[in-house]
């Protein structure tokens, strides 16, 4: 990377950061839409967990996972999904920027176009990140988890590519808009991960379609199944090695099919 | 009646225009049922009967509720608010010669008809596909009053939804009150996601209080036979009464709203 390119980066982050806390300042000028969406969120991710635990009140294993297990799958899934919709699914405002003509300025700034128009810093989800953190430090302390560095460091990496992969599918979905006007149902798409990546793979074992798709067109299996895992010592190395070869496949794709798209677009201008 | 009629008509052609995106709608539908579906098979696995549900009733349940959400759930009266706050409420109802309660209850029959349509085709396919147990009530007047309570259940949710919507004319962003009532609250305690009554005791008796189980639990327990025919009709009364109560609150709040309304432009 020449010396230019690491201040153009350094420059795109400042901006970010300013971003941020403009983003921040008119969160806090709707207090009770704050409060509301905390309350909505701390009430799901515990009515979920209300469920898990009745249920496993009449079962000792789901699919293979004790409820120990499934609760360090729901602490790092609701990390990830509380870290990614804050920071790393801007790639769906993307959509908006095509349909509204906003993408022209956006193309326009000085600094790197795809980085600005899939910026995201989305408060609300500060809470669901950090009830998250508790739940998986609680899981850990529940689950008897043995504190192996290793694995760990493992996890935490392949947490970062999960959101490295969420960050790129955003964008892929976002830039569908760049060939389909009306793709709201494309962006609705990307929450289908919100309701497949807290389960573990061995849920889908029976239903093969299913089974393959949670391993490659939606490769959720990779976003909390596979660090939870490493974390209670089932590693699978093939599995490992799929994270990182679906996210740099999505990578890839992204960057062409960003390309392509601008060839294509025709600003509307605003 | 003939306006209201046409506007349901403009509302089923306007849904149907961009049919990519209804093939991902229902894709999504499709795959979080599959997913749910294949989350209670694992929780059956090996077993008979869980939460005092046979395999049978609690498929049915499943697949019922995502039957009952498209039935009652399906709905444009989210799109009040909005209107509300930009001030089209104003050329869009208030000048026009028709009711604006009359105008949304068309456009969500259009929206409840494509909805209904697409989810019986798709649970149709799935109970085929992934071979489960379904039950089917044998007494007609069991079929009657399943019938009878959708209905009300259907109302109760449009003037319910419409009530939320309403709050536009005094809070600037609505998405998080309707996002934590509308959304939140309501799948949850409407037992769109599993039946309410596997719910410890004190917490299903206090859910009982609200309007949110006749939404879906309280049908889908009178389809599926759970209840004695005065449980049935003690129901249907607190359903209509909620109903009653929220017709009323819903006027009352509208021309409240519209005293306190001024809109800019236009």
């Amino acid at each position: 990377m020449k010396r230019w390119e690491i201040e153009d980066w350094f420059h795109s982050f400042r901006v970010y950061l300013a971003w941020v806390k403009m983003v921040w300042l008119r969160h806090l000028q709707y207090r009770f839409n704050a409060f509301a969406s905390s309350l909505g969120t701390l009430f799901w991710i515990f009515g979920t967990l209300i469920t898990y635990r009745l249920i496993f009140n009449r079962v000792n294993t789901l699919a293979g996972w004790s409820w120990q297990q499934m609760l360090v799958l729901y602490g790092i899934y609701n990390l990830w999904w509380g870290l990614m919709n804050t920071f790393f699914n801007g790639g769906l405002k993307l959509a908006d920027y095509v349909r509204q003509g906003g993408l022209d300025s956006v193309l326009l700034w000085p600094g790197k176009a795809l980085f600005y128009a899939s910026m995201k810093f989305e408060p609300v989800s500060v809470v669901h990140s950090l009830v998250g953190v508790i739940i998986f430090l609680f899981s850990l302390k529940t689950a008897a988890v043995e504190f192996r560095p290793g694995n760990f460091f493992l996890a935490a990496v392949l947490l970062l590519n999960s959101f490295l992969l969420a960050y790129f599918v955003s964008i892929l979905f976002g830039v569908s808009s760049f060939w389909w006007v009306e793709n709201r149902n494309f962006t609705e798409f990307f929450w289908l991960w919100e309701t497949l990546a807290k389960y573990p793979s061995e849920f889908f074992a029976d239903h093969k379609l299913l089974y393959w798709a949670v391993y490659s067109i939606l490769p959720v299996v990779f976003i909390a199944v596979v660090p939870a895992e490493v974390i209670l010592g089932k590693t699978r190395p093939m599995a490992i090695l799929g994270a990182f070869l679906v996210t740099i496949f999505f990578g890839f794709l992204t960057q062409k099919v960003w390309s392509l798209g601008l060839k294509r677009y025709t600003g509307v201008s605003r | 009646m003939k306006k209201y009629w046409r506007i349901a008509k403009m509302a089923l052609e306007e849904h149907l225009v961009y049919r990519l995106n209804i093939f991902l709608w229902r894709f999504r539908n499709v795959v979080f049922l599959f997913s749910l579906i294949a989350f209670w098979q694992a929780v059956f696995a090996g077993k008979g009967e869980i939460f005092g549900y046979q395999k049978q009733q609690l498929f049915t349940y499943v697949i019922g509720a995502s039957i009952l959400k498209a039935l009652v759930f399906s709905s444009r009266v989210a799109d009040l608010a909005g209107m509300i706050k930009s001030g089209e409420v104003v050329h869009k109802f208030l000048l026009k010669p028709w009711q604006v309660i009359g105008v949304f209850f068309s456009r969500d029959l259009a929206v409840k008809l494509t909805d209904i349509f697409f989810t019986l085709a798709e649970a149709f396919v799935l109970i085929k596909l992934m071979r489960l147990p379904i039950y089917w009530p044998e007494e007609r007047e069991t079929i009657w009053l399943f019938s009878l309570s959708c209905f009300l259940a259907i109302f109760l949710f449009f003037f319910l939804s419409f009530l939320l919507s309403l709050t536009a004319f005094w809070v600037d962003n609505v998405w998080a009150p309707r996002w934590l009532f509308g959304a939140i609250f309501l799948n949850f305690f409407a037992g769109a996601f599993f039946p309410l009554d596997i719910l410890p005791r004190p917490l299903f008796q206090l859910i009982n209080l609200t309007p949110f189980p006749y939404l879906v639990y309280f049908p889908l327990k009178i389809y599926l036979g759970q209840l004695k025919r005065g449980e049935i009709y003690q129901g249907i009364f607190l359903l209509s009464f909620w109903l009653v109560f929220f017709v009323l609150f819903t006027r009352w709040t509208w021309q409240k709203g519209l005293k306190n309304y001024s809109p800019w432009g236009g």
